[in-house]
């Protein structure tokens, strides 16, 4: 019952008119980035960043998170109708969306993916009701040693279950810690790494790391490269209601998309890309026939979507109750929280009732407002395809440069910008993923603060990471990842080496 | 299986994660490590370079074993998106927002190829405009349009 008056509360704050309009430009920018080629969630949301500091700490929260699942919806547009996935997550979507598309199926396509979206998103936040505040009760007994090794867990998961190299995502998520090495250290007032630049005493800012990495590199990786016009044939309304046998085709596969989705998005450090890769696999495996999996089948849509729009949401319980960010995309959201001096912990639901509940109801509206942005506007959406690359990234670079200027009027911090914006290419280019790093720097800098803590309580005694059980468990749960990711790797060394050495 | 020709590229990215970790070391052990019960300044980025370079050597042993594929980097693109970032950052002190959003739009349009002229000129304009009204009028952020 406390539940039902707290979310009463909740919609109490996000209904009212100003909060409402903030929702719907949220998942309006989501929608359309997510449907366009080449910018992702990601980028949308830095280079949205400083539009909320003249925010308050709801709506600005409340707008960031509409675009991160804005996004989700609107990156299967463009995988139907294109076979360009339009965000990361979406790319499954492409393996059966695209087919179908092309055997004259996109309006069906795209509403079954708008409904299982949907429903994964309504299951994820369900499930965020009643998980996020039990776990903060819960985690209001950790120490510092268990937050030192949850936050660990979740840097080793972070960056090495994700596609690529675990070596490059471990290498990245250290940078990223290095990174937030910068600045004045808390404790002594030591500058560290400061390199005798005043800008820098402060730190590396966010902003600058986040619209270099996300939103220049992103920009230099994809000029030149959508030169050709994008030409999608136009949807009509009656082509998008799917027969009986296609509803009942996608309800299990939805329902457990979304299952895998909520489990995958409650890990730290995973997100929606493992999710959607998952549920295809899973379809694929317990479908009678899986020979007809990448040929169209509606079941290969229904599920992914699914997955990734429920990771999505339930990714903000182990942010929102322990403050440890699921992916980078919400740590960027948990970076805007400190922005408005807030830190996500397990005090925050109960400090921060209105925040919390007004977020979580501000979900709900913002995936209906979807559904109804989705379904009767799919002909918008598919005309927005047709934009040319060419005029959105100079516009995109505005909002950047402006952005990160109007921070404080400082060209240093601009000039942070293009810096961090080249690295950001060539880690691109050699493959070297750019979420861990930013995990590493947001969560760095507190995971430092929690060592030197645990470590003063127990008078310099690493046991306390293992004596305590709960920590133990996170710390036996990092080695095993660790060990697990890098398995292939070591197994094949010896051979590796004994293979150099034969060749010399 | 031997790699037929060796990853230079890749080598040079994983050499360098072990020059940022050697750098990170010398750096942090300036600033004291301290003791267990009291770990100083220094300590972690101790422990962080040291991973940095035990990694730059796995990063090495998995570089020599993978085919090296085209890096595919374009120059004219990339600096040319690079340089209307400061052209940016320089005018808009000394210039005002307009001629700072002109030069960062028509620099970094000259990026793509074909170069469509009248386009771009007609985006600076229309950026500009929507930058002075959007920042300077509507949000009130302390810019000024033109600077004499």
């Amino acid at each position: 019952m406390e539940t039902l008056a707290n979310l009463a509360d909740g919609f109490a704050v996000a209904l009212q008119p100003g909060m409402l309009l903030i929702c719907f430009i949220g998942v309006t920018i989501g929608m359309f980035v997510g449907v366009l080629p080449g910018i992702g969630a990601m980028a949308a949301i830095v280079i949205a960043l400083p539009i909320t500091y003249h925010l308050d700490t709801t709506a600005a929260l409340i707008m960031l998170a509409g675009i991160f699942y804005g996004a989700q919806y609107g990156g299967s547009t463009a995988s139907i109708l294109l076979n360009l996935p339009g965000t990361p997550s979406s790319a499954v979507t492409c393996l059966d969306g695209y087919p179908l598309s092309k055997g004259g199926k996109a309006g069906i396509a795209l509403f079954i993916t708008t409904i299982s979206s949907f429903v994964g998103g309504c299951i994820g936040i369900l499930l965020m009701i009643w998980f996020a505040p039990a776990l903060a009760e819960f985690a209001l007994r950790f120490s510092s040693a268990e937050y030192f090794s949850i936050m660990l867990l979740g840097l080793i998961a972070a960056s090495t279950l994700s596609v690529g190299s675990p070596l490059k995502g471990l290498t990245m998520v250290l940078v990223g810690v290095a990174l937030g090495f910068v600045g004045v250290d808390q404790n002594t007032g030591q500058p560290r790494f400061t390199f005798d630049v005043t800008e820098l005493m402060d730190g590396v800012n966010l902003l600058s790391l986040g619209m270099g990495l996300f939103g220049v590199a992103e920009i230099l990786n994809n000029v030149g490269k959508f030169t050709e016009p994008i030409q999608a044939n136009s949807i009509t309304l009656r082509s998008l209601l799917p027969s009986r046998e296609e509803w009942r085709a996608s309800v299990w596969p939805t329902l457990r998309g979304s299952a895998i989705g909520s489990a995958i998005g409650i890990l730290p450090g995973t997100g929606g890309t493992i999710a959607s890769f998952m549920a295809y696999a899973t379809e694929k495996r317990v479908a009678r026939d899986p020979s007809r999996f990448g040929r169209g089948a509606i079941e290969g849509v229904a599920s992914p979507e699914a997955a990734n729009n429920a990771a999505v949401q339930t990714a903000f319980i182990p942010t929102l109750s322990l403050g440890i960010p699921g992916d980078a995309v919400i740590a960027i959201l948990m970076g805007a929280m400190m922005i408005h001096g807030i830190i996500p912990g397990p005090q925050f639901i109960t400090s921060h009732p209105d925040t919390f509940w007004g977020l979580i109801a501000s979900f709900w509206i913002g995936n209906v407002l979807l559904l109804i942005l989705n379904i009767p506007l799919i002909g918008i959406w598919v005309r927005i395809l047709s934009i040319p690359y060419s005029i959105l990234y100079p516009a995109m670079l505005f909002f950047i440069c402006v952005g990160v200027y109007a921070m404080r009027n400082n060209p240093f911090d601009v000039y942070m910008t293009m810096v961090f914006g080249g690295i950001g290419y060539f880690m691109l280019k050699f493959q070297y993923p750019a979420a861990p790093l930013l995990l590493g720097f947001i969560l760095g800098p507190l995971m430092e603060e929690h060592l030197k803590r645990a470590l003063q309580l127990s008078g310099g005694d690493f046991a306390v990471f293992f004596e305590r059980p709960i920590s133990a468990l996170f710390i036996v749960a990092s080695v095993l990842v660790i060990a697990l990711a890098l398995m292939p790797f070591i197994l094949r060394l010896p051979a590796w080496l004994r293979g150099s050495a034969a060749e010399q | 299986m031997a790699a037929s020709r060796i990853n230079l590229a890749e080598i040079a990215g994983a050499v360098a994660v072990g020059v940022i970790g050697l750098i990170i070391v010398w750096m942090g052990s300036d600033y004291s490590v301290g003791t267990p019960r009291r770990i100083g300044p220094g300590f972690l980025p101790v422990v962080v370079g040291c991973l940095l370079v035990a990694l730059s050597i796995g990063l090495v042993i998995e570089a020599l074993r993978t085919e090296p594929s085209p890096l595919d980097i374009k120059i004219r693109p990339f600096l040319l998106v690079m340089l209307s970032i400061p052209a940016f950052a320089i005018l808009v002190e000394r210039a005002g927002l307009v001629p700072a959003t002109a030069s960062l739009v028509i620099l970094s349009a000259l990026a793509e190829r074909p170069v469509h002229l009248v386009r771009i000129l007609v985006l600076a304009v229309l950026i500009s405009a929507m930058g002075v009204a959007v920042f300077v009028y509507a949000l009130g952020l302390p810019l000024s349009a033109v600077r004499w």
